[in-house]
């Protein structure tokens, strides 16, 4: 073979190709349409800088689940009034811990003057209290608690069942948090997602259990609110354990999560169960997609990526190329990052992997996935796919196609 | 065998002829003079001692109040290991995180396109030893913030609990986690190591000298806030949180003089012998 025959013959098989994104899954999200967005405040990088790492074939990669939130404890608002007569608290297991924080301007709280009551009868001081903790200790602890809060945990043979709290020189209001660690009764929420793009549906799900047993909640047995990072909240209407809202067009760009804060309330035994969960989401204007095209640079292991953008500001993709071994079994080998300062129109975003991330051993047919389009000014996740596409020739004679793809051609349509 | 050795003499070889350093990054809070006030001179001093040049050292004195991204955290922690990096021609850095911190030096690591600065700083960073991380966020975080839902709404004391504790509660590391920051289980690997040292225990009893290290004081509140936690943790964070991200370097038990474990307060000071394994691991 001629030098020039051969450099031809690299040349096309080096030379960039074009397809098209496999379409969202099910887990996947994608905007069906786009926002624009006032840049919000603060400096952000301008210049375009890409990074890409090797990762290790054998630790697997999975997609996350959302967060599953548990509570054993809730809080209550009470007056000086309440707490000087003796508050009235059910518990469900021994050993309750006790937290009073006073408002502002409230009088602070020895953990030495907390008295407790069982049945109207005070409590003998030495057999009270397995622990009391004061601000201080706790803020030395790291526990970021108000000015003038204190801890208390009943002692073990205090054991359960309705108990009063008493402070007798309680003045102004107080924030009373009891947290029962032994209690077999929790509160388990659930959104259906890790993010969820303004305008689309967030479906929360929740249940007070027993054990691992569901206790029956009547609608009006939870509530919930949605808040944003701003402090707007949204109610949540439960029915059958699941709530669904329509999150607002206009979700703000303030910096941090969306909050889901519920509160369940029930009766076991004769006694009120209380509690209070809460779980966070993220929540990002639609301000840019991925257009759906790419082209792959086979030298350079790079893909190209149109993007739509709807709003000026500092844009990611991210991604995971899988390459097949010689096992014929597709798996992670390099992570690549890249971000530039984009304005509205039709752009492009680069993932660069680099021949020299791919270990001995491994080629094509690759597999980009986890693909990412981030807004990094305003701290949001915009286009997912976990399985954004197949590249290269098919695998060797008699080596079976790649275990972790899931069934399926590549699209044949540009979405 | 040959070319073991040959691989280990080159090894070797890289290590001497590099100019290491060792950057000490503190937890939350807003720092101006973290060497005496979050580390302490004995574990900075043991600690930086066992360099080649033992001035080539820094301790960041940054803002972590603020969410992990935020320029007074993160982009300052950059801006001061840039610095470091370029005044002290640091070709091979050794980043020592306590709690909170870890999370500041894992969103570097996690978005190197976030600063132009990230990637030189990653490329430099050999390892992160991370001393109790807050990986995967703390039940203490919620219990204090939760409360603030009710106080907000009350109009009290709006904004006293800073960002940064609001960032660790679990459902919120669980986010960021899942959506920002890599190292943790299913997600990508971190481009360097990042491995914890995890404390697993608080001893506080007052005829314990053990429990003295670090402070008498700071050890007894640990005792209480251990109520929130799981039977394994250092009284601020669960063990599972503490090995969420990267790889367990080792558990306290493991390695500190006569099994002593190590609270979420000890974990940053000269306690047990840990600044003596830090020391020796600067020669590596």
């Amino acid at each position: 073979m001629n030098k020039s025959l051969l450099f031809c013959l690299m040349s096309l098989a080096f030379s960039a190709q074009a397809g098209n994104l496999l379409p969202a899954g099910e887990a996947d999200q994608s905007p069906t349409r786009l926002q624009s967005a006032p840049l919000p405040a603060g400096q952000f990088e301008r210049k375009p800088v890409s990074f890409a790492w090797a990762l290790d074939p054998q630790a697997a990669l999975e997609a996350q689940a959302p967060y599953l939130a548990e509570s054993r404890e809730f809080w209550a608002v009470v007056e000086a009034s309440e707490l000087q007569a003796g508050l009235a608290i059910d518990t469900t297991a021994a050993g309750a811990v006790i937290r009073i924080s006073p408002a502002q301007g409230g009088r602070a709280v020895d953990p030495d003057r907390v008295r407790m009551l069982k049945n109207g009868r005070l409590v003998a001081e030495p057999q009270t209290f397995e622990r009391k903790t004061n601000a201080a200790q706790l803020r030395a602890a790291g526990m970021d608690v108000p000015d003038g809060s204190a801890i208390v945990q009943l002692a073990k043979q205090q054991g359960q069942g309705r108990f009063q709290v008493q402070l007798a020189d309680a003045k102004g209001r107080y924030l009373v948090h009891v947290y029962e660690p032994e209690s077999p009764f929790v509160l388990r929420a659930q959104a259906d997602r890790r993010s969820v793009l303004a305008g689309d549906t967030l479906e929360v799900a929740a249940a007070m259990q027993r054990g691992d047993a569901n206790l029956e909640m009547a609608g009006n047995q939870v509530a919930g609110v949605l808040v944003s990072p701003s402090g707007r909240s949204y109610d949540l209407a439960f029915s059958g354990g699941k709530a669904r809202l329509q999150l607002p067009d206009d979700a703000g760009s303030e910096p941090g999560l969306w909050e889901v804060q519920l509160s369940a309330g029930t009766y076991a035994d004769g006694a009120s169960v209380q509690r209070d969960a809460s779980t966070a989401v993220e929540v990002t204007r639609p301000t840019a997609k991925l257009a759906g095209g790419y082209g792959f640079n086979a030298a350079a292991v790079r893909f190209d990526l149109p993007v739509q953008v709807a709003a000026p500001g500092r844009y990611e993709v991210r991604g995971t190329l899988y390459a097949t071994g010689r096992d014929g079994v597709s798996r992670p080998v390099a992570q690549a990052h890249m971000a530039n300062w984009l304005q509205p129109g039709e752009r492009q975003l680069a993932l660069s992997f680099g021949r020299v991330n791919v270990p001995m051993g491994y080629g094509a047919p690759y597999e980009l996935r986890f693909l990412e389009l981030k807004d990094q000014t305003r701290m949001g996740t915009l286009d997912t796919r976990e399985l954004a596409l197949r590249e290269g020739t098919a695998p060797r004679r008699g080596v079976a196609p790649s275990p972790v793809a899931p069934a399926g051609g590549v699209a044949s349509r540009q979405r | 065998m040959r070319y073991l050795l040959l691989a280990a003499l080159a090894a070797v070889s890289s290590v001497c002829s590099a100019n290491t350093g060792v950057a000490f990054v503190h937890g939350t809070g807003s720092q101006t003079n973290a060497a005496a006030d979050y580390w302490q001179s004995p574990m900075v001093n043991n600690v930086r001692g066992g360099l080649v040049d033992p001035n080539n050292y820094v301790v960041i004195n940054c803002d972590f109040t603020k969410y992990m991204w935020d320029p007074a955290a993160a982009g300052c922690l950059a801006g001061q290991l840039t610095t470091f990096i370029n005044n002290r021609g640091i070709t091979r850095l050794i980043v020592v995180t306590h709690s909170n911190g870890g999370n500041v030096m894992r969103w570097i690591l996690s978005n190197p396109t976030w600063d132009s600065r990230y990637p030189n700083i990653i490329s430099k960073t050999v390892r992160v030893n991370a001393l109790a991380p807050s990986s995967a966020g703390t039940p203490l975080a919620n219990a204090v913030i939760a409360g603030n839902v009710f106080e907000t709404s009350l109009g009290w004391i709006v904004g006293q609990r800073n960002d940064a504790v609001r960032m660790q509660q679990t459902s919120w590391m669980a986010s960021y986690n899942g959506n920002w920051l890599h190292g943790t289980a299913g997600r990508p690997a971190l481009p360097k190591t990042f491995r914890s040292v995890v404390g697993t225990d608080v001893d506080s009893a007052i005829w314990d000298g053990d429990s003295y290290c670090g402070g008498y004081v700071e050890n007894v509140g640990l005792e209480t806030t251990q109520l929130w936690l799981n039977a394994c943790s250092d009284g601020f964070l669960e063990c599972s949180s503490q090995s969420a991200a990267g790889s367990v370097w080792f558990q306290d038990k493991a390695r500190m003089a006569d099994s002593e474990p190590l609270s979420h307060n000890q974990s940053r000071r000269a306690c047990f012998g840990l600044d003596t394994i830090l020391r020796t691991d600067m020669r590596s």
